[in-house]
C-alpha cells in the first residue's frame, strides 16, 4: 500500500483553501506551509492559469530520507515518509536532496518539519485536512497498491520527476492545461 | 507563494567543505613527497571546518546522531570520514602515523563529498563538469604541494577544460533563470575569469617552484568553486520552474 | 478525560449568498479547534483559506477587550481605557444634545459587513437601534450593491436561485462580471458541476480571474460596456427568432418598447462598442437562446460599482428574461438570500418617515461634507478603508465632533475615532445565518474576551440613556432570536431546535423562484420599460453610458492618468476585515501588503519590474503598492485587491444615483469605485 495525493490542474483555482488547512489542522508556526500553491499566469491571449498544489510527495525512494544522517526521516508501511522532529538535528540536507521543496525549516526550532499525509486523521478513518477542504476536488488522496502505477501523468513537465518514484499524479487534463517538459538546461539546442 | 532559491545563506557550508577539501589536497601533497609544514595546516582546516558544520546544525546537542545514517547517507559517510582524516592529521602532527593514511582518508572524504552533492534534485550539481570538480581541484592541490610539477600540468590543463565545460553549462542554464535570479547569474557568470586566472597563476608558480604560492593559488580556486557551485545550484524545485516559465510568458507578453 | 465542548456555528466572514459552516472545540474557555461543519448542506466541511484560518481571529493577542478614549490627538495611537459606562456617558450627552436641539438625525450610526457576520444584528437589531433613538441609519449594503439593488427593484426581479439547484440543473452558467473562485470559494463546487455535466460555464470580465481559469469560454469586453453587450446579444436573439415574443409580453410590462429600442441597435455596432467579435455575440445569444436553463451568476455589487451599473443590470435581467429562463429550475439568476427574518422587529414604523440622508453615497457624502453629522457611531464597518477617496473623507470626518468605533481590532477608521468600543467575536455571541433553503445557528461557544460586549448590550444601555426603554423587551438573546425566526421563511424554527440540528433546518421558500411569473413592481409584472425609473428621472430602457471619469469622455485625464483601476477580490481578504487581515496571521503571510496586477507591457513601459514597490497615483491621492507582473490582466488596466485602502485613496467620490431615488425606492447610491483612472511610476530609491 502506497500513499500520496493526486492533483487535477484543470479543477484548481488557486484559492489556498488546502494550505490555511493543513495549517490549521496541523497548528504549524507562522509563516510556515507545509503545503505551497504556485501560480503559472497564462500564455498571452489565453485564459488558462495555471495553479499547483503541492506538499510531500511521499516518494518510493525518498531522496529525503536517504540524505538524513540523523535518522529523522522514516518510510512508514503504508508509505508515509514522516519526519520526527525529537530525532532532527537540523543540518537541512533533505531540504537539498528533496526535489519538491517539501521539508520547511523552522528556524525557531532549528528543525525541520513537513507534511505527514495527516497521518493521525488517517488512522481514524479521515483525510488529510487539505483533501478534505478542497472546494473544486482537485486535490484528492491517493492509495495505490503495490505494483500498481495509478492513472494520470507521472511526469507531468512542470515538476522535474526523479526516479524517487514520487507519489504525485497529475490528473491529465484538456491538452494545455499543464506546460510541456522543460529541458534539462545542457538538453536545450 | 514567491519564487526563491530554497536555501539563501549556504556560508558554513561553503567554508566546511572547502576548508575539508583543502585539508585533503595538503593531505595528498604531503603523501607525495611535499614539505613538513604541510600537516599542521591540513588539521588547522578540519578543526576549523568541522566546528563550522557542527556550528550551522539546528540542534547542536543532538550532533552525534549525525553517524545513524551510515547505511544510506552520504553526509553520515561524510562526518565519519572526516572524524577519521582529523585523527590520521593529528597523529602525523604528533609526530606518529605516516603521510598516506591521512591522505587516502582524505581523499575518500573528497570523494564522500562529490557523492553527497549528486543529489536527484539537482541535475545541475549532478552534471560531471560540477560533480567531479572537488577531486580534480584536491589532486591539483596535492601535486602543487607535492611539488610534482608534470602531475600539475596535467590535472592544471584538465581543471581548465572542466571550468569551460562548466561555464557552457551554466550559459545554457542560465538564460530561463536570468529572468527571475539576475543577481545570482551576473555573480556566477563574473566569477569564471578569476577562476582561470587562479589555476593559471597555480601552474605559473608551480613551473617557478613556488609551491606555497601554487598552494595558495589553488586554495583560492577551490573556494571560487564552492562559491560557485552554491550559487549556481539549478533547483529544479517546483518554484524555480514556476519562476522561470513564467518569465517565460511574461517576456512574451511584453 | 474530559471531551471539550462542541458548537456548531458559521464561518465569520460575509461571503454571498451563503456563508460555511463551522464546528468549534472549545475547553476551559479557549478554542482548542476549529473546522468545517460536516454537516452543513452547502459546504460539506469545507472552508476557504479565510475559513480555515478565523481560529486565528478569536485566539488573536490584539483583540480590543475594554473600551478606551484617545489619550491625544486622532491618530497619535494613545488610548486611555475607561468604563463602558464613561464610554456610553459621553456619547449619550452628544446624542442627546442633538435630539434635544432638534437635530436626531446628526446622530448617525453606520454599520457594515462587520455587524452582518450576526445576521440578526445587520437585519433587526442595529437598524431598530437607530430607528427608536431616531438615527441617521446608514449601512454597508451602499458600498456593497445597492445600485444592482435598485435595478432589480425597477425591474421587479430578484432573482434568488439557489447555486445548489444550479450546480444540479443547469445547462449553462454565466459569470456575469463575477469572480466566485476569488471571493466565493465555496461556490466553486457547484460552478464545476455544470462543468462536468457538460454545460457550459461563461466568464464575462475584462481580465483572466480564478473563475475565468476554470471556465470553458471566457469573454473579455471592454471595460464598462456591458449594456452594450447584453442589448446586443438580446438583438441577436430577437432578430434570429430565439425570443418566445409572446409569453415576454404576457409577463412584462413594455416589451414593445423594450423590443424597439433593442432592435434599433446593430448587433455589429455593439459588438464594435464591446471591442468584441459579431460571432461572440452571437455565440453568446446562441446559448441564452437555447431552450435549456441557464443561470446567471450575477451575485451582488460588481457591476454596480461602475457608473452605468444600473443600465447594466436591467440590460442584463432583460436578457435572462427573453432567453425564458425566469422560473425555471436551474435557470435564473443566483443573487439573493431567500431567508427573511421577522421584518417588524426593525421598528421601521418609528423610524423618521423621510430620514434627512439617507443611504445613499451621494447623501452621506454632502451630510458630512455640510456638518450636519455630529455624531458618528461605526458598528463592524471601516469607512477609511472601504468608502470611495480616502483623503477627502479623512478630512470630513476630521471635522466630525464625536467619532465612535466598535470592532475587534483597531483598524483605519478606529485609529482615528475619539472613542473605541470592544466587540464580541462571532463565537461569543448567539446569532443566526442562513443559506438560500436552510437556516443555522451560530452558537455561543465562548465568553466575551475580557469587557467586550454584544453590540446589542451597549446598544441598550445607550438607547435607555436617550430614554427608549423598549429597544430589548426580551428576557434574554435567545428569546430575542426566537422572536427574530418568527417570519413565514423560518416558522418552526427556534433557537432550541436548531441547537439540537448542526445540519439546519429546512426553511420555507419556494422551490422555484417566480415560477408563477408574479414580480415586484406596481403592476406586478417584469418591467422592461419601467415606468417608475421614467418618474425617478432614470432611464427606462437599458441605457449605455460612458462615465465621466473614464478611457471616452475624459480624454484630458486619460492622458495624465492612461491606467484604468480596476478593484478585484482576493481569496485572502475579505473587505478588510481584521485591519486588511494582517492580523490574521496566516493570511497575512499569504498576501503581506497591497499587491497591484500589472500587465507586462504596462509595467515595461514604465520601468516597474515584477516585485518592485511603486507608487499608483492620480489627484485624489497617492499610494504605495507592491507589483506583480501577469498576463492576467488586461493592459491598460491594473488591478487591486479592495481590502486594501490604497484603493480608496484613487477612487472618486462620483456616484451616479440622486438622493432622491434612494428616498422613494430605498435603494440606489453605490459609488463608481470601478471608474477610476491612475498612473503608475517607481519609487525613488
Amino acid at each position: 500500500m502506497r500513499l500520496g495525493f493526486s492533483f487535477d490542474p484543470d479543477r484548481c483555482f488557486g484559492c489556498l483553501g488546502c494550505v490555511a488547512a493543513c495549517a490549521n489542522a496541523n497548528g504549524t508556526p507562522e509563516d510556515l506551509f507545509w503545503r505551497r500553491v504556485h501560480k503559472l499566469p497564462p500564455e498571452p491571449g489565453s485564459s488558462r492559469t495555471v495553479y499547483l498544489s503541492m506538499a510531500c510527495n511521499h516518494c518510493d525512494a525518498a531522496p529525503c530520507a536517504q540524505a538524513c544522517p540523523a535518522g529523522a526521516l522514516t518510510k512508514r508501511p503504508d508509505g508515509v515518509v514522516q519526519h520526527h522532529p525529537e530525532a532532527c538535528i537540523g543540518c537541512r540536507c533533505c531540504q537539498m536532496a528533496c526535489p519538491y521543496e517539501a521539508p520547511q525549516w523552522d528556524a525557531a526550532r532549528g528543525v525541520i518539519s513537513k507534511c505527514g499525509l495527516c497521518h493521525d486523521r488517517l488512522d481514524q478513518g479521515r483525510e488529510p485536512a487539505c483533501v478534505e477542504t478542497c472546494f473544486a476536488g482537485a486535490l484528492r488522496l491517493l492509495r495505490l497498491e503495490d505494483g500498481a502505477a495509478g492513472g494520470g501523468t507521472e511526469a507531468a513537465g512542470l515538476i522535474h520527476l526523479p526516479e524517487a518514484g514520487p507519489m504525485l499524479r497529475i490528473a491529465s487534463g484538456p491538452p494545455g492545461a499543464f506546460p510541456p517538459a522543460l529541458p534539462l538546461p545542457w538538453e536545450r539546442p | 507563494m514567491s519564487p526563491r532559491p530554497a536555501f539563501a545563506s549556504h556560508l558554513p557550508l561553503v567554508f566546511f567543505t572547502w576548508a575539508m577539501l583543502a585539508a585533503a589536497g595538503l593531505a595528498l601533497g604531503a603523501a607525495l613527497g611535499g614539505p613538513p609544514w604541510l600537516t599542521r595546516p591540513a588539521l588547522a582546516l578540519v578543526i576549523a571546518g568541522g566546528a563550522a558544520s557542527f556550528l550551522h546544525l539546528g540542534r547542536k546537542a543532538r550532533a552525534h546522531r549525525s553517524l545513524r545514517g551510515l547505511g544510506h547517507s552520504w553526509i553520515s559517510r561524510e562526518a565519519l570520514l572526516s572524524a577519521l582524516f582529523g585523527a590520521a592529521l593529528a597523529a602525523r602532527a604528533a609526530g606518529a602515523g605516516l603521510a598516506w593514511p591521512a591522505a587516502l582518508f582524505g581523499l575518500a572524504l573528497a570523494w564522500a563529498i562529490v557523492r553527497l552533492y549528486a543529489l536527484e534534485a539537482q541535475p545541475f550539481w549532478r552534471a560531471w563538469p560540477n560533480a567531479l570538480a572537488p577531486l580534480v581541484v584536491v589532486v591539483a592541490l596535492g601535486a602543487a604541494a607535492g611539488r610534482r610539477f608534470p602531475v600539475l600540468l596535467a590535472i592544471g590543463a584538465l581543471d581548465l577544460l572542466l571550468v569551460a565545460l562548466r561555464r557552457r553549462l551554466h550559459r545554457a542554464a542560465w538564460p530561463g533563470l536570468a529572468a527571475a535570479f539576475p543577481a545570482l547569474g551576473g555573480a556566477v557568470e563574473a566569477g569564471f575569469a578569476p577562476r582561470v586566472l587562479a589555476t593559471v597563476a597555480a601552474l605559473g608558480f608551480g613551473f617557478a617552484g613556488r609551491t606555497a604560492a601554487a598552494t595558495g593559488c589553488l586554495a583560492a580556486a577551490l573556494l571560487l568553486d564552492r562559491f560557485t557551485f552554491y550559487a549556481a545550484a539549478r533547483q529544479h524545485a517546483p518554484s524555480a520552474r514556476i519562476a522561470e516559465l513564467k518569465a517565460m510568458r511574461i517576456a512574451a507578453g511584453r | 478525560m474530559r471531551l471539550p465542548n462542541v458548537h456548531y456555528s458559521v464561518c465569520p466572514h460575509n461571503c454571498w449568498p451563503v456563508n460555511c459552516g463551522l464546528r468549534v472545540e472549545v475547553e476551559d474557555g479557549r478554542l482548542c479547534a476549529l473546522a468545517g461543519n460536516p454537516h452543513h448542506d452547502f459546504s460539506r466541511g469545507r472552508l476557504c483559506v479565510k475559513g480555515q484560518a478565523s481560529g486565528e481571529i478569536q485566539r488573536s493577542p490584539h483583540r480590543l477587550t475594554r473600551p478606551m478614549k484617545r489619550a491625544g490627538a486622532r491618530g497619535a495611537g494613545a488610548w486611555e481605557p475607561i468604563t463602558w459606562d464613561e464610554a456610553l456617558d459621553t456619547i449619550a450627552a452628544r446624542m442627546r444634545a442633538n435630539r434635544d436641539g432638534g437635530r436626531p438625525q446628526a446622530n448617525a450610526v453606520y454599520h457594515s459587513h462587520g455587524n452582518i457576520v450576526q445576521r440578526v444584528n445587520w437585519k433587526v437589531l442595529t437598524p431598530r437601534f437607530a430607528n427608536l433613538v431616531g438615527a441617521t441609519l446608514w449601512d454597508g449594503n451602499f458600498p456593497c450593491w445597492y445600485d444592482v439593488g435598485l435595478a432589480q427593484a425597477l425591474t421587479g426581479y430578484w432573482g434568488l436561485h439557489d447555486p445548489v439547484e444550479t450546480g444540479a440543473h443547469a445547462a449553462a452558467l454565466v459569470n456575469w462580471a463575477q469572480d466566485p473562485a476569488a471571493s466565493q470559494a465555496n461556490m466553486v463546487p457547484y460552478l464545476l458541476q455544470v462543468r462536468d455535466r457538460g454545460g457550459e460555464v461563461v466568464t464575462i470580465d475584462p481580465r483572466v480571474t480564478q473563475t475565468a481559469a476554470l471556465s470553458t469560454w471566457h469573454l473579455r469586453p471592454r471595460l464598462g460596456s456591458d449594456v452594450w453587450l447584453a442589448n446586443g446579444v438580446a438583438a441577436v436573439m430577437l432578430r434570429e427568432g430565439l425570443v418566445d415574443e409572446a409569453a415576454m409580453a404576457r409577463m412584462g410590462d413594455g416589451f414593445e418598447a423594450y423590443r424597439a429600442h433593442v432592435l434599433a441597435l446593430e448587433p455589429r455596432l455593439a459588438a464594435r462598442e464591446c471591442e468584441l467579435d459579431l460571432k461572440d455575440l452571437e455565440r453568446l445569444a446562441a446559448l441564452y437562446g437555447q431552450g435549456s436553463p441557464l443561470c446567471t451568476n450575477l451575485t451582488r455589487g460588481a457591476l454596480g460599482k461602475h457608473w452605468n451599473g444600473v443600465q447594466m443590470v436591467r440590460a442584463v435581467l432583460c436578457l435572462v428574461a427573453l432567453g425564458g429562463h425566469i422560473g425555471v429550475r436551474g435557470g435564473g439568476v443566483v443573487w439573493g438570500e431567500a431567508v427573511d427574518w421577522n421584518p417588524s422587529l426593525q421598528a421601521q414604523d418609528r423610524a423618521p418617515a423621510t430620514p434627512a440622508h439617507p443611504n445613499n453615497f451621494n447623501a452621506i457624502d454632502a451630510a458630512l461634507d455640510s456638518g450636519a453629522i455630529d455624531t458618528l457611531l461605526v458598528v463592524g464597518g471601516n469607512p477609511l478603508s472601504q468608502w470611495p477617496n480616502l483623503n477627502r473623507l479623512r478630512a470630513q470626518l476630521a471635522r466630525v465632533p464625536l467619532v465612535v468605533v466598535n470592532d475587534l481590532f483597531l483598524n483605519h477608521t478606529a485609529r482615528q475615532a475619539d472613542l473605541v468600543l470592544p466587540a464580541t467575536s462571532w463565537l461569543e455571541e448567539l446569532g443566526l445565518r442562513a443559506s438560500n433553503s436552510r437556516i443555522y445557528l451560530m452558537d455561543q461557544a465562548l465568553p466575551p474576551l475580557g469587557e467586550s460586549r454584544e453590540a446589542s448590550w451597549w446598544m441598550d444601555r445607550l438607547a435607555r440613556r436617550l430614554g427608549v426603554e423598549d429597544y430589548f423587551p426580551w428576557p434574554d438573546k435567545e428569546a430575542c432570536l426566537d422572536a427574530c425566526l418568527a417570519s413565514a421563511a423560518c416558522a418552526g424554527a427556534s433557537v432550541a431546535e436548531l441547537r439540537r440540528r448542526p445540519e439546519g433546518m429546512p426553511a420555507h421558500v419556494a422551490g422555484v423562484p417566480y415560477a408563477d411569473h408574479r414580480f415586484q413592481t406596481p403592476t406586478g409584472r417584469f418591467a422592461f420599460f419601467s415606468a417608475q425609473a421614467e418618474t425617478l428621472g432614470l432611464p427606462p430602457l437599458p441605457t449605455p453610458e460612458e462615465a465621466p471619469e473614464g478611457a471616452r469622455r475624459s480624454p484630458g485625464l486619460l492622458a495624465r492618468f492612461p491606467l484604468q483601476l480596476v478593484s478585484e477580490r482576493r481569496n485572502t481578504h475579505f473587505h478588510s476585515f481584521h485591519d486588511s487581515h494582517r492580523l490574521v496571521p496566516t493570511l497575512r503571510s499569504l498576501e503581506p501588503e497591497p499587491l497591484l496586477h500589472v500587465h507586462p507591457r504596462d509595467g515595461a513601459a514604465r520601468g516597474v519590474a515584477d516585485g518592485d514597490l511603486a507608487e499608483l497615483f492620480n489627484d485624489r491621492g497617492t499610494a504605495r503598492v507592491r507589483v506583480e507582473w501577469t498576463t492576467e490582466m488586461a493592459a491598460g488596466q491594473v488591478g487591486l485587491n479592495d481590502g486594501w485602502p490604497e484603493l480608496n485613496l484613487l477612487t472618486s467620490s462620483l456616484c451616479p444615483v440622486a438622493p432622491a431615488v434612494t428616498a422613494v425606492m430605498g435603494l440606489g447610491g453605490q459609488p463608481a469605485y470601478q471608474n477610476a483612472l491612475v498612473q503608475l511610476r517607481k519609487v525613488a530609491p
